[in-house]
């Protein structure tokens, strides 16, 4: 293999900082699941009658969101590399969808406090609202990423930095995605 | 078959097994098969995430593993928690 392969089959997408705070990330979130699922064996019931609570069609529609901005993300990665200007629409779609999950979240928080679920409620509630919260927050995050990305692309159009900048905002919402799809079936499929 | 065009079969085979999900808890109701189906469903979604879509084919090995064992662990945890439930 020559040096050229080697340094092309050891690519970090991004920058290499920002995967040691994605890492740390997912850590945090491994050790909320990890919790969670320990609680779940010790309070089945609680979490049973918890999740049939819950709107799984709201967790569909979001899991939708998050998956068509990983697409958005991963296409605007190419782009960039490719050196076309469209990839700016890219980001901005990532960001939209970004806010339907906002907005859908927001409308099933309301929901749930409305018939009495609260942060308080029970063991279920209280991991329900602490990891979707707090995933909710990354997600806002991202939006805001994306929305400075595309700000960015916009006024300066695509420069040499660019590849890296667009690698990362990528990576960023990749994990958001990643934490979504172990958290989704978790919550709202995997019932009796 | 190119780069976007790979990007966009695995995006609309991610929205069909989401759908799926929706669909076969509504048609069975059994826990079983769905529980198995949405523990699967995460596996196979997350893998595509981490390989294609996180370009992680090219990343350092330390790195794809880390990944790929940070969802082996969590879905195998939620989907054991699950079935000690029933």
């Amino acid at each position: 293999m020559n040096r050229a392969n080697t340094a092309e089959s050891t690519h970090i997408p991004g920058d290499l900082a920002l995967w040691f705070f994605l890492l740390a990330e997912l850590a945090v979130f491994a050790l909320l699941i990890i919790g969670s699922a320990l609680v779940r064996t010790f309070h089945p019931d609680l979490f049973r009658n918890g999740m049939l609570a819950l709107h799984p069609q709201a967790g569909v529609i979001n899991t939708a969101a998050l998956i068509t901005g990983s697409y958005f993300a991963a296409q605007g990665v190419l782009q960039i590399k490719q050196n076309i200007p469209a990839a700016k629409r890219c980001f901005l779609l990532t960001a939209a969808t970004g806010m339907i999950y906002i907005s859908v979240k927001i409308w099933e928080y309301q929901s749930l406090l409305s018939a009495g679920y609260s942060l308080h409620s029970d063991a279920f509630f209280a991991f329900y609202y602490l990891a979707t919260f707090f995933h909710f927050m990354h997600v806002a995050a991202g939006v805001v990423f994306m929305l400075m990305f595309y700000r960015a692309l916009v006024r300066k159009g695509i420069t040499a930095e660019s590849t890296g900048h667009a690698e990362s905002v990528a990576a960023y919402w990749h994990m958001v995605d990643l934490v979504w799809i172990v958290l989704f079936p978790a919550l709202y499929f995997m019932r009796s | 078959m190119n780069n976007v065009s790979a990007l966009r079969r695995l995006w609309l085979a991610m929205l069909i097994l989401t759908a799926g999900l929706l669909f076969i808890s509504a048609e069975t109701g059994d826990y079983w098969p769905v529980t198995l189906f949405a523990g699967v469903a995460a596996l196979v979604k997350g893998n595509w995430i981490i390989q294609d879509f996180m370009e992680m084919k090219r990343a350092p090995a330390v790195l794809r593993r880390t990944l790929r064992w940070w969802l082996m662990v969590t879905v195998s945890v939620v989907t054991a928690a699950a079935i000690v439930q029933q």
